[in-house]
């Protein structure tokens, strides 16, 4: 499975406890990850200014002064005054509410729907998922706006209902998502192994098939709210959202109307929605190369006559299970037995090993059942 | 209209007349609705389609290119990417409006000539509104193809090729793109059906008379007749592209062929 499980461990690998590759839960390494700090502080701020925009600014989103009709930035508005004189600062920081808090209703929707579904239909297959997968390819093929369109429609113009119905239309990627990692979750053979040592079908998924699917589920998540505020921008642009709120979409309308008077107007919402959902996408981005640096679970052999040293330094790092095992043959046995993330502190030595509280997997365990393995490494792990 | 029954038996009226191609007239105007839809659906196609085609080849040149370099293109495509997704096609065609159409006056900002009107009139109404639907896709696209060429390239298929002493040419052309057109034809068929929701708002920005300002006005006044024939519209579009896409895979794959 991975480099280090397939060379021979006797003395060849040598890493340093500083050089040991860590891998944890995806989200433990992000503090690394320069990308994804600047994008998380970015979006904090974003929040946060729109929160406390009564603090931000004095001036109130829909208040127009006709006399500031088109004022310049700078002097009594920041960033200048729309057709109508309205401040454009203030109208972008509680724009932002509008965005933000539809973003937040369509992925949660999208999640409450899709993760739910896609644990069913990947764990139990069978009718139920034939169903919802074919509910879920129908709503995918049509064209989101448009759908978004018909609601609109039916119910009127109302953001935060629309939003609600982009969730609906978002949630069926969701459901592929976690349904394709449940599914291929299903047929390792570490979910066989946990099912052979007893593990009940609730502890299976909570254990070993949610912590697999919540990266992914996360990524596809901050990606979603990038495209919600795209969509929801789109909405507002065509003067279906929720009459008489400030908003982006709104501002870019407004600016539309003006495109030969002042296209300037263009710039601040333009550059905030692109501001935000490249943010979001960076993010995902991010976590997405987290993700892949910490799949699969990752033997972390130790040998050698300062074993013990070497094992006082390595375990703070955090190995789940000691196992005194010896070979590629028996760390590629254990690896498939694992569910990625865990960590696997393999020592040569069963003295060693034992003193750090390791059980005996016993040598060449390839002749033991394959059950009492697993059973033992999930021993371990509890 | 019969607004007073239950609304199945509405339904199965609309439903009986529209498998005869009749939808109805609007609420408002009175326009036929599959008259209507048949004269503005080739506005919206002329943009949709004058957006796919281009993006379709250079998403693909720009992918297989990223793929098979890597190095600088490679990160301009992946810099790309992020730009189409953080940037809304309606967004991208407001400010290709206000430079180019508003400030330079190189290309006209409102309007739709017909095809048959005028060929160069045509191609100068749809050019901004397809480039601003095409950015996009193909940002979305070349990344994918990114992606999948760079699959293929790892897989041991490729080696054995190399080593029998293949040209890299032929390796590229013949096997690899193969082998990764048929997530690229996926994306690109999804990438079809955005960008028909993506003109619903190109088109009130450049003031096109297609289906999508169409959609708009009947969602402004609850016009139902109208929004019902603009779902079909867009099920039959969906439906074709989807049998293209079938089609396509056929030709490029032998195995998925149904004999």
């Amino acid at each position: 499975m991975t480099q280090s499980a397939r060379r021979d461990t006797r003395g060849t690998l040598d890493p340093a406890p500083g050089t040991a590759r860590r891998r944890g839960h995806p989200l433990s390494r992000l503090p690394h990850n320069r990308v994804a700090v600047v994008c998380l502080v970015l979006l904090a701020l974003i929040v946060a200014a729109s929160v406390f925009a009564p603090l931000l600014t004095s001036a109130g989103p829909t208040r127009s002064t006709l006399d500031d009709a088109f004022a310049p930035p700078g002097g009594g508005h920041l960033l200048g005054a729309d057709s109508v004189g309205r401040d454009v600062l203030a109208r972008l920081l509680y724009g932002g509410r509008v965005s933000l808090l539809g973003g937040f209703i369509a992925v949660a929707v999208a999640l409450l729907i899709g993760v739910p579904a896609g644990l069913l239909a990947g764990y139990y297959r069978g009718r139920l998922d034939a169903v919802v997968s074919w509910v879920a390819s129908l709503v995918m093929a049509a064209p989101a706006i448009m759908v978004l369109l018909v609601s609109i429609a039916a119910i009127g113009p109302d953001t935060n209902a629309t939003m609600a119905m982009l969730g609906l239309i978002l949630a069926p990627g969701v459901f592929r998502l976690v349904r394709a990692s449940v599914t291929s979750m299903r047929e390792e053979l570490y979910v066989d192994a946990a099912r052979v040592s007893g593990l009940g079908d609730a502890r299976i998924v909570r254990r070993h098939i949610l912590p697999v699917v919540q990266a992914p589920t996360i990524i596809q998540s901050a990606q979603m709210f990038g495209v919600a505020v795209v969509i929801q921008a789109g909405i507002e642009f065509l003067g279906l959202g929720s009459a008489g709120q400030a908003s982006w979409g709104a501002m870019l309308n407004e600016a539309f109307a003006n495109l030969y008077t002042k296209p300037s107007l263009l710039v601040a919402p333009g550059l905030t929605i692109v501001i935000t959902v490249a943010t979001l996408g960076l993010l995902a981005n991010a976590l997405r190369d987290a993700l892949v640096a910490s799949l699969g679970a990752t033997p972390v052999p130790y040998d050698g006559d300062d074993t013990a040293d070497r094992l006082a330094t390595a375990l703070p790092q955090g190995a789940d299970a000691v196992l005194d095992l010896v070979g590629g043959d028996a760390l590629d046995t254990v690896s498939t037995l694992m569910s990625p993330g865990c960590r696997v502190l393999t020592v040569a030595d069963p003295d060693t090993a034992a003193r750090f509280g390791a059980r005996p997997l016993s040598r060449g365990n390839r002749a033991q059942p394959l059950g009492e393995l697993a059973r033992r490494v999930n021993d371990q792990i509890k | 209209m019969g607004l007073d029954r239950p609304w199945i038996a509405q339904y199965g009226q609309w439903l009986s007349h529209a498998v005869r191609g009749d939808f109805g007239t609007s609420w408002f105007g009175g326009d036929s609705v599959s008259e209507s839809l048949v004269l503005k659906a080739p506005v919206s196609l002329s943009i949709v389609v004058g957006g796919l085609l281009p993006a379709a080849v250079l998403s693909v040149v720009l992918g297989v290119a990223a793929a098979v370099r890597r190095g600088r293109l490679d990160r301009v495509v992946q810099a790309t990417a992020i730009v189409g997704y953080a940037v809304p096609s309606f967004l991208m065609a407001l400010m290709l409006s206000a430079t180019l159409a508003v400030q330079l006056r190189w290309l006209p900002a409102t309007g739709y000539v017909p095809l048959a009107d005028s060929p160069s009139g045509w191609l100068q109404s749809i050019t901004l509104p397809a480039v601003s639907l095409a950015i996009g896709a193909i940002a979305a696209t070349a990344q994918q193809v990114r992606g999948s060429v760079i699959d293929v390239l790892r897989q041991g298929f490729v080696r054995t090729l190399r080593s029998r002493g293949m040209s890299e040419r032929r390796v590229l052309f013949r096997h690899v793109l193969r082998n990764a057109a048929p997530p690229a034809l996926t994306v690109l068929s999804l990438q079809f059906i955005s960008l028909v929701g993506g003109a619903v708002v190109i088109e009130k920005v450049f003031g096109l008379p297609g289906v999508g300002s169409a959609a708009v006005t009947a969602t402004v006044n609850g016009d139902t007749p109208l929004v019902m024939g603009v779902v079909v519209y867009l099920v039959l579009i969906v439906v074709a592209v989807n049998l293209l896409v079938d089609l396509a895979y056929g030709r490029l794959n032998p195995k998925v062929r149904v004999r």
